[in-house]
C-alpha cells in the first residue's frame, strides 16, 4: 500500500481496507518481545511476553461494547487467573495504559470472573490502534450491572503495566 | 324507655353519607394510588437512566486526549527528524498508534450520537481521519520526514479539525446536558405532581374510610337502639312496663347471686288482687286494666324503695316480688306486711274510688342453693292459704302447707275417679224433734278414699268445687238421696244440701223436680239446704230458685246460719221455711250466757219470720234440754246420732221407733 494516493481517494482506500485489509490483518503476528511490565513490592520488576501470557488459562466471550459497532468476540486470560498469575491476592492492582490512562482493579471483586485480559479480538491479535495488545473486557451483555461507568472505567486498553500492592 | 338512636349532626352527615354510599369509590381510589405509585417509580427509573448514562464524559474527555496525543505524535516525529534511529522510530509509531486508536474512538460509543446529530462533527472528524490516514501511510514508510513543512501542515490541519470537532462535541454535550437537565426537571415535576395526587388520594381514601366507619357506627347505634327496644318489649309487660316472667327470672338470678355472695336469704312475695274479677265485671275491663296499672305503680315504687328487690308481673293480677332478706334488715313478714298495707289504700279509677286489697303469700330461705321456681310455687301455696282465710290476708309458707297442698292435689286427682269407682257414698244423719221422734234425715256426702279413709265433705267439697266436679257430685247426691228416701217410712223427710255452683244453674228447680219424678218421692218430703254464702253468690237466681222450689212443694232451709254474715236482710229476702243454727253457737250454749242469748234471739227472730229452727252439732243432753227450753223445734248432732249409711239408718230408725228416742225431757 505504499503508493501515494490523493486525499480524495484516501477515504475510499479506508473503506476498502475495512474489507480488503482484513485478510492482511488475519496475518497480524503476535507482538514480539516483552509487552507487559509487572511491578510488585515483594518481587523484582518483571516483564511478560505475549507467549507467556498465552500460556495462562484461556477464556472468552462475545459481547457488545461502547467502542465497537457490532457484537465482538474477545479471547484472553480470565481476570482472576491473570491476577493469580501476577501474585495479586488482595487489595487492588493498579493498571496503566500506553495512553497514560490508569485504573485500580479490586482483586476480590466477584465480577472479575466475568472479565478477561483479552489479547485477541475476533480471533486476531490486536494492534495498538485497535486497543491492543491487552484489553480488559467485561462480558457486558451477560450482566446489566457491568453496563455501568464503574466497569466501563475499569475496561482499560493498551495495557502497559500492572502494579501489585 | 330511651331508645336513643345516636345520629350525628345532619349537615356533617350528608357529605360523608353520600361518599360512604358509593362503595366502588374506595377501590378506585386505591387503584389510582397504585397506578400513581408505579408511575412515580417509572419516572425515577427514567431519571436514573438519564443520570447514569454511561461514558458520556468521553465526549468531553476523548477529544482533548486526541489533541494531546496528536501533539505527542508531532513531538515524537520532530525527535525522529532531529535524531533518526530505531528507538525514535518505534516511539513515533507507538504514539501514532495511540492517536489512531483514539481517532477511532471519536466515532464509537457515545460519539455515535454526536455524529448522528451534527453534520459539522461528521465532516470535521472525516477530514481529521483523512489526515490521520495520510499520516499513517507516511509514518509506516517513514517517507514523509524529508519534507517537514508538509508534515507540519498535515498536523495543523489535523489539530484544526480536531478543535472544531471538540467545539462541536462540547456544544452537543452542553445541549444534551441541558435537554437532560430539563427532562429530569420535567420528570421531577411530574413526580411531585404524582406524589401530591397520591397524597390526596390516600387522604381522601382515609376520609372515606372514616366516613364509612362513622356511617357503620351510626347504623350500629340505630340497630343497637332497635334491638334495645325489642329487647325491652320482649322483657317487659306492655301494660304495666314491669318485667315479665322471662326478664323477671334474669333479675332474680342476679339478685340470688348477690344474696349468695353475702350469705343472705332470698324472699319471694306473691300477691293477688282480691276480687279483681268483681272490679272487671262491675266497672269494666278498662277499669280493671287501670287498676292493674295503678297496682303496678305502687309495687314499683315500693320495690324501688327497697334495696335489692325484683318485681315482675306473671300475668292477670298476679305479681311477684323477690328481695334479699338480711339478718339486720327488714324480715320477710315486714315486706309482706308493707305490700299488704300499701296495696290496701283506696284507688281512684275512672272517677270511682275503689277499695281493694291484695292477698299475700310469702316465703324465704337461704339464697345459697335455693331453687327460686320452687320458692315461687311455695309462695303461691301460701297465697292460696291466705286467700282461703279471706281478703287482705298474709300467709307465710310453712312446711305443712305443702303437705296440705300436695294432699289437696292428690285428692283432686283421685276425686275425678272417685265417682266412677263408687267411693262417694251418702250417709244420713237423723234430725229429731226436740219434742220426740225422728222427723227427717240430712243426706251427707262421704268419700271412702282407699288410702286416707273416710273424708268429710268439708275437706273434699272445696276440692270438688275447684276441680269443677261439684255439679256432677251434687246432682248425683240429690238423685241418690231421693231414691234412698223411698226406702224410709213415708213420714220421714229428706234434707239435701245444694252447693252454690248448683244454685247458679238456671234450671236447678227443674232438676230438683226431675229428681223427685225419677224417684217417686213426694215433693213435700224433700227439703233443700242453702248456705248464706251460696245465696250471696247470686242473689237474684237463688231468690228465683227458692220461689220455684217452694211453688213445687219443696221446702227450703237456710243452712249454717251464724257461720257467715248472719244477715237479717237475707232472712227477709229469701223466704225459707227453716233456719239451721250453726254448730259454733251451740258449742258454748251451756257455759256462755251470751251464746245462749244469741240462740234465743235467733229463735225468736226465726219464729217472728215464720220459720222453724233446727240446731246443728248438738253433742250433749244439756245442750238439747237448753235448746228445747229456748223454743228450738228440731236438733241434730252426735248426741242423737252420727251420720250413717242407709242400711244402718233403717236399723236405727226401727230401733228408735221401738225404744222411743232419746229425749230432751
Amino acid at each position: 500500500m505504499g503508493a501515494r494516493l490523493t486525499a480524495t481517494t484516501t477515504a475510499l482506500v479506508v473503506c476498502l481496507a475495512m474489507f480488503a485489509a482484513r485478510p492482511a490483518q488475519a496475518a497480524e503476528a503476535a507482538p514480539a518481545g516483552p509487552i507487559l511490565t509487572i511491578e510488585s513490592r515483594l518481587a523484582p520488576i518483571r516483564q511478560m511476553t505475549m507467549a507467556e501470557i498465552e500460556r495462562l488459562p484461556r477464556g472468552g466471550f462475545a459481547t457488545r461494547t461502547p467502542w465497537h459497532d457490532v457484537k465482538t468476540r474477545f479471547e484472553g486470560v480470565p481476570l482472576p487467573a491473570f491476577l493469580a498469575a501476577i501474585g495479586a491476592t488482595r487489595g487492588v492492582v493498579t493498571v496503566s495504559g500506553l495512553d497514560g490512562y490508569v485504573v485500580d482493579l479490586p482483586v476480590e471483586d466477584p465480577r472479575n470472573a466475568q472479565a478477561v485480559v483479552a489479547y485477541k479480538r475476533d480471533g486476531e491479535y490486536m494492534r495498538i490502534r485497535d486497543k491492543g495488545p491487552l484489553f480488559i473486557i467485561y462480558d457486558y451483555d451477560a450482566d446489566p450491572a457491568l453496563q455501568t461507568d464503574q466497569y466501563y472505567a475499569r475496561s482499560i486498553w493498551q495495557i502497559r503495566s500492572v502494579k501489585v500492592e | 324507655m330511651a331508645a336513643a338512636v345516636a345520629l350525628d349532626n345532619p349537615k356533617r352527615r350528608t357529605m360523608a353519607a353520600r361518599a360512604a354510599r358509593m362503595p366502588w369509590l374506595l377501590p378506585i381510589i386505591l387503584l389510582v394510588c397504585a397506578i400513581g405509585l408505579a408511575a412515580i417509580a417509572k419516572l425515577q427509573r427514567d431519571i436514573d437512566t438519564i443520570n447514569a448514562r454511561s461514558s458520556r464524559f468521553e465526549i468531553v474527555a476523548a477529544t482533548p486526549r486526541a489533541l494531546f496525543e496528536a501533539d505527542e505524535t508531532r513531538l515524537a516525529a520532530h525527535a525522529y527528524f532531529e535524531k533518526p534511529g530505531e528507538e525514535a522510530a518505534a516511539r513515533l509509531k507507538q504514539a501514532f498508534e495511540i492517536l489512531y486508536g483514539r481517532m477511532n474512538d471519536l466515532r464509537a460509543g457515545a460519539h455515535r450520537e454526536l455524529h448522528a446529530a451534527s453534520e459539522v462533527a461528521r465532516s470535521t472528524h472525516e477530514r481529521a481521519m483523512d489526515t490521520v490516514e495520510t499520516l499513517d501511510s507516511e509514518i509506516q514508510s517513514l517517507g514523509l520526514f524529508s519534507r517537514h513543512e508538509r508534515f507540519d501542515a498535515l498536523f495543523v490541519d489535523l489539530v484544526h479539525n480536531l478543535q472544531s470537532f471538540a467545539a462541536e462535541g462540547l456544544r452537543f454535550h452542553a445541549a444534551r446536558s441541558r435537554a437532560d437537565y430539563e427532562r429530569v426537571q420535567k420528570l421531577g415535576w411530574w413526580q411531585v405532581v404524582l406524589t401530591a395526587a397520591l397524597l390526596v388520594s390516600i387522604s381522601s381514601s382515609l376520609l372515606l374510610a372514616l366516613a364509612q366507619t362513622r356511617r357503620l357506627r351510626a347504623a350500629h347505634a340505630a340497630a343497637h337502639g332497635l334491638s334495645q327496644k325489642y329487647a325491652y318489649l320482649a322483657n317487659h309487660d306492655p301494660m304495666t312496663g314491669l318485667a315479665n316472667r322471662r326478664h323477671g327470672l334474669d333479675l332474680v338470678e342476679r339478685l340470688i347471686a348477690r344474696a349468695e355472695a353475702e350469705d343472705a336469704e332470698i324472699g319471694v312475695v306473691c300477691l293477688d288482687v282480691d276480687r279483681f274479677k268483681q272490679v272487671n265485671d262491675t266497672l269494666g275491663h278498662a277499669a280493671g286494666d287501670a287498676l292493674i296499672v295503678a297496682f303496678a305503680e305502687r309495687l314499683r315504687a315500693m320495690s324501688e324503695s327497697w334495696t335489692d328487690a325484683a318485681l315482675m308481673r306473671l300475668g292477670g293480677d298476679e305479681f311477684v316480688l323477690s328481695m334479699i332478706v338480711r339478718a339486720d334488715g327488714p324480715q320477710l313478714i315486714d315486706y309482706a306486711r308493707e305490700v299488704s298495707e300499701r296495696l290496701a289504700d283506696a284507688y281512684e279509677i275512672e272517677g270511682h274510688v275503689v277499695s281493694i286489697g291484695a292477698s299475700v303469700g310469702a316465703t324465704s330461705r337461704k339464697a345459697a342453693g335455693c331453687r327460686w321456681m320452687r320458692m315461687l310455687a311455695q309462695a303461691d301455696i301460701a297465697l292460696r292459704h291466705a286467700k282461703e282465710r279471706g281478703r287482705g290476708q298474709i300467709a307465710l309458707y310453712e312446711k305443712g302447707m305443702f303437705e296440705t297442698e300436695r294432699r289437696r292435689h292428690r285428692m283432686e286427682q283421685d276425686l275425678r275417679f272417685a265417682m266412677e269407682r263408687g267411693e262417694i257414698e251418702l250417709h244420713y244423719q237423723p234430725i229429731v224433734a226436740l219434742g220426740g221422734g225422728l222427723k227427717r234425715v240430712e243426706a251427707l256426702l262421704r268419700w271412702r278414699h282407699p288410702d286416707y279413709g273416710m273424708i268429710s265433705p268439708t275437706d273434699f267439697l272445696p276440692v270438688a268445687e275447684d276441680a269443677g266436679l261439684i255439679l256432677e257430685m251434687g246432682e248425683w247426691a240429690l238423685r241418690a238421696a231421693c231414691r234412698d228416701a223411698m226406702r224410709l217410712p213415708a213420714h220421714i223427710g229428706l234434707s239435701v244440701n245444694l252447693s252454690a255452683a248448683q244454685l247458679i244453674r238456671v234450671d236447678m228447680a227443674e232438676r230438683v223436680r226431675d229428681a223427685l219424678a225419677q224417684s217417686g218421692l213426694p215433693a213435700r218430703r224433700l227439703e233443700v239446704e242453702i248456705t248464706e254464702i251460696a245465696m250471696m253468690r247470686n242473689e237474684a237466681r237463688v231468690a228465683r230458685f227458692i220461689a220455684e222450689a217452694t211453688a213445687s212443694g219443696v221446702s227450703v232451709a237456710l243452712d249454717d246460719f251464724g257461720a257467715g254474715y248472719s244477715s237479717i236482710g237475707y232472712l227477709r229476702r229469701f223466704p225459707c221455711s227453716r233456719l239451721k243454727i250453726d254448730p259454733s253457737f251451740i258449742q258454748d250454749v251451756e257455759r256462755d250466757p251470751e251464746a245462749r242469748a244469741v240462740v234465743r234471739a235467733v229463735v225468736s227472730l226465726a219464729h217472728a219470720l215464720d220459720m222453724s229452727v233446727t240446731a246443728e252439732g248438738v253433742e250433749t243432753q244439756g245442750q238439747a234440754l237448753l235448746l228445747a227450753a229456748e223454743g228450738c223445734e228440731d236438733a241434730q248432732g252426735f248426741f242423737f246420732a252420727r251420720p250413717m249409711p242407709l242400711s244402718a239408718l233403717i236399723d236405727w230408725a226401727t230401733r228408735a221407733e221401738g225404744q222411743g228416742l232419746k229425749q230432751a225431757g
